[in-house]
């Protein structure tokens, strides 16, 4: 697993414990038995679950997992840093109910499908030749 | 694939259909008795529905069956976090679900079970991160 990756699946993971870790602590609030302030954990709740978690996880795997391109190499790297970095930027930002934690959590997303675009749509020279057979055959 | 990834992938689109159920027939909540329709009311139930027992449940089953293995030996580490995990999600979502509308109308009975799921919800995420963590290498 490229080093990346590795960076961004662990922050997912811890990511994961801190929002469910708050997403328990609202509903302590919601049964009376917490503190109403724990309230406040509902918006960061959302962000980090959302984003620090499930988006961080899924765009780490797949920046693992997608077709390399020539050379057996991933492309780009440094802008799939830039959608680490932008992202867990962002989801600090949301979780603070900030309207930038939102822009930046966007343009991580955008950084990742620049990166991500020529490895998920170039083919393969194994496949166009099953594509090319089976054009002439 | 393995059997604990094929139970959470199981799950996750049992969850995935009843949660379009859930969307198809909360128009009409009005129309059903008051329990049923608390029930299928519930705003937070039904986005938790979706974002724990399809999402999460289909990342940690594939998770769990494409992760590296630790090492020839361990391979992919203890099996017991992860049915734990499972078995958390699929008390603890469920309880969630049918407790969370009646906090304010029986909360002898309601709020400690509603409490437990929060717990059991929590516990499901922290176990997943433990079996994980070391695979991520």
């Amino acid at each position: 697993m490229p080093a990346l990756s590795i960076v961004g699946i662990r922050l997912s993971l811890f990511y994961l414990v801190v929002g469910t870790t708050l997403g328990s602590g609202t509903m302590l609030a919601k049964s009376g038995i917490g503190p109403p302030v724990l309230w406040q954990a509902l918006a960061p709740h959302y962000g980090i679950m959302m984003y620090g978690w499930m988006t961080q996880f899924a765009l780490s795997v797949a920046f693992w997992m997608l077709p390399r391109l020539e050379g057996g190499k991933r492309g780009r790297e440094s802008l799939f840093l830039a959608t680490l970095v932008l992202l867990n930027i962002g989801v600090i930002g949301l979780s603070a109910g900030a309207l930038w934690g939102q822009v930046l959590v966007a343009l991580a997303v955008g950084s990742f499908a620049i990166h991500a675009w020529p490895r998920a749509t170039r083919l393969s020279p194994a496949e166009l030749h099953a594509l090319s057979s089976t054009k002439h055959g | 694939m393995p059997g604990i990834s094929r139970l959470f992938v199981t799950s996750s689109l049992f969850y995935l259909v009843l949660t379009l159920a859930v969307g198809v027939a909360r128009p009409f909540a009005g129309r059903l008795p008051e329990s049923f329709a608390a029930v299928l009311g519930s705003f937070p139930g039904y986005v938790h529905l979706w974002a724990i027992g399809w999402l999460t449940q289909l990342i940690f089953g594939i998770a769990y069956w494409l992760l590296p293995i630790i090492d020839k030996e361990r391979k992919r580490g203890p099996a017991w976090p992860m049915v734990a995990s499972f078995v958390c999600i699929n008390l603890g979502l469920p309880v969630r679900l049918l407790t969370e509308p009646f906090l304010h109308t029986d909360t002898a009975l309601v709020v400690p079970l509603y409490v437990a799921s929060a717990g059991l919800l929590w516990l499901s995420g922290v176990l997943f991160s433990i079996h994980a963590w070391p695979r991520i290498n």
